[in-house]
């Protein structure tokens, strides 16, 4: 008779264990939950911070440009373009008075055709010659053939499109692209030391993918993470935000002994302009 | 109080509990969604068994074929609430077709239905058990659900684990506590119609929470 006993009592305490285990789970999950939902926020947090950050450095950089082309404009064009007014006004006045002077006039005129062509460099440095005239495939070439003869290192640019086509990206985005490569070869210049340097263009259905590897000092993802961040000059954030606004990606990497920097841009929909 | 007297007290405070949330679904019915409608045909065809095995509790032979039918009927429905919750078609299907099979070989070809079952409310305990387990994965990796706590099914679910966790080994013990003493089967099933009564106000509290999703 005690079997019976101690056989439901064994049962009592299991059944019992058991509640007790499934309120343990229940709350365990609860936490987990908690936890999951935490870090998810925090990620989201970090995210949003992040863009905020560099829609910041892309307004920071547009009105340097905008503060930059202002100062242009104010000390080199406007001091000028006044004092030939007055000029002409004074020999408006002398020819209405009968006095006929047109050498002063013609100095005139060939003054306002050299304000012209200060007004034109001006121009050219928002937008480079180079690409106007040839387009980004060229002054990209161009420009990276010109490093060649820095510091006695050797720097190639390689086309290796499938076909002789066209880029399959705006004009405003070709010239962006080109001004993040050129970010890009200066920094390089400036900090890797390389004496070999070789930029590749590439097209692969629905992207583009420019490739820069060199012999020298290399970065990876996570250093570059960690010097953004660090950071409080506005030339790394500028560069990613250059991405970004092509809503492209870009990944540093060291392979045996190889530094490469990828850049790679959708050319299909949800480009930003 | 002797543990038959506490035993019969337990049994018709059982029936009773099922009361607590078949009210709340009908003040609430408005909101009430398929699940919720699943449960509350669920919540009253156990009353109804309920009542029915204190009628009949004389008769063995009838008390079985009752308690056998609604196995088989609280495991389907349970199943298809499940069903409506994780919509996972194939694992839903799967574990259908076992119960089915499982049903018709116990209750058909191997025994009848008049005969007392361990077998196949042992096994609709361990697939409640499974689901149960899904579930609250699922939970876990749903970004919808920001607050389980405050999602009605998660008390539901939870009412059906604590339920058949707790049922599973004495389903499974069913024989033995038949053939023992009267005091100790009167404890143990009167342990089984206490986690009974929690789960009935749980079920209770997760058909109240529906308004505030």
């Amino acid at each position: 008779m005690e079997n019976p006993k101690i056989l439901a009592l064994i049962i009592v305490l299991s059944v019992l264990a058991i509640l007790f285990l499934i309120t343990l789970v229940a709350m365990n999950f609860l936490l987990s939950k908690r936890k999951i939902l935490e870090k998810e926020n925090k990620l989201k947090d970090l995210e949003n911070r992040t863009k905020i950050e560099l829609i910041k450095t892309i307004v920071e950089v547009e009105e340097k440009h905008k503060s930059e082309i202002a100062k242009d404009l104010h000390d080199q064009i406007i001091p000028v373009l006044t004092l030939k007014a007055l000029n002409l006004k004074t020999h408006i006045t002398e020819l209405e008075k009968g006095e006929k002077n047109y050498t002063e006039i013609r100095q005139g005129v060939d003054e306002m055709a050299a304000l012209a062509d200060d007004i034109r460099e001006i121009v050219h440095g928002i937008v480079p010659k180079m690409f106007t005239s040839f387009g980004f495939i060229k002054s990209l070439e161009t420009l990276i053939t010109d490093m060649s003869s820095v510091n006695g290192s050797t720097a190639t640019f390689k086309d290796n499109r499938s076909n002789g086509k066209e880029i399959m990206l705006t004009q405003i985005q070709q010239l962006t692209l080109y001004r993040t490569c050129a970010e890009i070869l200066n920094n390089l210049m400036k900090h890797s030391k390389y004496n070999y340097l070789e930029a590749s263009l590439e097209d692969k259905p629905g992207e583009i993918l420019m490739t820069f590897a060199h012999d020298g000092s290399g970065i990876t993802n996570q250093e570059i993470e960690y010097l953004t961040m660090a950071g409080s000059g506005i030339g790394l954030k500028s560069l990613q935000s250059r991405i970004l606004s092509l809503n492209g990606k870009i990944d540093y990497s060291i392979e045996k002994g190889v530094s490469f920097i990828k850049l790679k841009i959708p050319t299909s929909n949800g480009i930003k302009n | 109080m002797t543990f038959a007297a506490g035993y019969n007290f337990l049994t018709y405070a059982s029936i009773f509990s099922v009361g607590v949330p078949i009210a709340i679904s009908l003040v609430k019915f408005r909101k009430l969604n398929r699940v919720l409608w699943c449960l509350l045909i669920f919540l009253l065809i156990g009353g109804l068994c309920d009542a029915v095995c204190v009628i009949y509790r004389e008769n063995n032979a009838l008390l079985n074929v009752f308690l056998n039918v609604f196995t088989i009927l609280e495991g389907l429905l349970i199943f298809y609430i499940y069903k409506l919750e994780l919509r996972k078609n194939k694992i839903i299907a799967v574990v259908f077709t076992f119960f089915s099979v499982i049903c018709v070989w116990q209750f058909f070809i191997l025994k009848q239905i008049s005969v007392e079952d361990t077998v196949v409310s042992t096994m609709e305990a361990l697939f409640v058990i499974l689901l149960s387990g899904l579930y609250f994965h699922k939970q876990l990796s749903d970004d919808n659900i920001t607050r389980p706590a405050k999602f009605y099914f998660f008390w539901i679910n939870l009412s059906f684990l604590f339920y058949f966790g707790a049922g599973l080994l004495l389903f499974a013990t069913n024989d033995f506590i038949n053939r023992a003493p009267m005091n100790i089967a009167s404890m143990l099933w009167g342990l089984h119609l206490l986690v009974n009564i929690g789960c009935n106000l749980l079920f209770a509290f997760g058909t109240w929470k529906i308004q505030k999703y």
